[in-house]
């Protein structure tokens, strides 16, 4: 039986393990940093679509999203409900919401945006995204329409959230 | 005497570092797991009318002639998104017909949609869903192309495009419309208020 000479075991004591944490900790700054913890997005099969432009990125207070899921409970197809930040809002309380970013919007303490003026009409610069779900009733989706157009200024700037079929 | 003292320096200097790689590892494969990756999402641009919340059933102006869409559903088994336009004109001929309902394609095959080299394949249903009928959109496409090429354009806001649905309409069928206006480059574009049902 020989016996490993002094030289390699105090090789095999020295590896150094440094590089290899260095590495895994630089993974996972990276991971925490590039996962969004977002509160406001559903989990949705968007509508297909080839034409959308993504996000440019700019404030995102500025975008209130209004999600339409599928009901958890369905009772028929394509039953839906509006969902705010988790909430489900009932077409009173989604103009509730709307009407508090509105004013949000253009009071001081907010983001003191002014509403803009066109002839007799005042129109807020909040912008509503629409992240409704393909098999979810239209219907959904015009209650947000009419709630926006209900809201004192009006809210006009509307986006529609599509997702890019994946190639083939 | 010298060898021992030697040994008990080595031992000490071995910090063992495999419980805090563990659970390195163990936070590395949470996080990549817990990462969601977005498939590329994206928004299409469309804005309300400024006056009304929405645009009223007939044009303010006749003489402007627009081009309405109605999708209704109906609910026959698998359902089926039906798509009909009114004062319709035969692309090539211009031939006028009142009312024109555009043939149909089976929602629950791939469909391939778009013009190339962008065109993608494409499902309408799901698995919870299995599918349904829907317009054929290449066909709307060629139709929008057609109307906006024959458009004078009298106050250069470009065709006016509007289209109305039904509410039980699944909102994937009306965003296509929305997006080959987006493609023509139709920007007057907006949905109507009339309830079909």
């Amino acid at each position: 039986m020989a016996r490993r000479s002094r030289r390699e075991e105090e090789y095999q004591q020295k590896l150094d393990m440094t590089p290899l944490i260095d590495a895994v900790f630089l993974l996972i700054m990276f991971f925490i940093l590039t996962s969004q913890i977002t509160v406001d997005v559903e989990e949705v099969a968007l509508p297909f679509g080839l034409e959308g432009k993504s996000d440019e990125g700019g404030n995102p207070d500025t975008v209130v999203v209004l999600n339409v899921r599928l009901a958890t409970e369905q009772n028929e197809r394509g039953d839906g409900e509006i969902v705010y930040r988790g909430e489900v809002l009932t077409p009173k309380t989604l103009r509730e919401t709307l009407q508090n970013e509105v004013d949000f919007d253009a009071s001081e303490l907010g983001r003191g945006r002014t509403p803009e003026v066109e002839g007799q009409n005042k129109l807020s610069q909040v912008k509503v995204r629409i992240r409704a779900d393909k098999l979810a009733k239209a219907e959904y989706v015009r209650e947000i329409f009419q709630a926006c157009a209900e809201v004192n200024p009006k809210i006009y700037k509307v986006e529609v959230s599509v997702e890019q079929p994946s190639s083939n | 005497m010298r060898i021992n003292q030697k040994r008990f320096l080595k031992d000490e200097e071995l910090l063992d570092m495999t419980p805090m790689i563990d659970v390195v590892f163990q936070l590395l494969i949470f996080f990549l797991l817990s990462a969601k990756f977005i498939a590329l999402e994206t928004q299409i641009q469309s804005f309300l009318p400024k006056d009304q919340g929405l645009a009223p059933d007939t044009p303010s102006d006749p003489e402007l002639v627009n081009v309405t869409f109605e999708l209704s559903w109906i609910d026959d088994g698998p359902g089926e998104v039906i798509c009909q336009t009114f004062d319709y004109r035969t692309p090539g001929s211009g031939d006028r017909r009142d009312v024109y309902r555009f043939q149909r394609v089976d929602g629950t095959q791939t469909y391939r949609y778009g013009p190339e080299p962008k065109s993608r394949d494409v499902t309408f249903g799901s698995a919870d869903h299995p599918g349904y009928f829907v317009p054929d959109y290449g066909e709307i496409e060629e139709y929008l192309a057609y109307r906006k090429e024959i458009y004078p354009d009298p106050r250069g806001k470009g065709l006016p495009v509007s289209v109305n649905f039904d509410g039980k309409v699944p909102w994937g069928a009306v965003t296509v419309i929305l997006d080959i206006c987006q493609r023509l480059g139709i920007t007057n574009f907006s949905f109507t208020a009339k309830e079909l049902e």
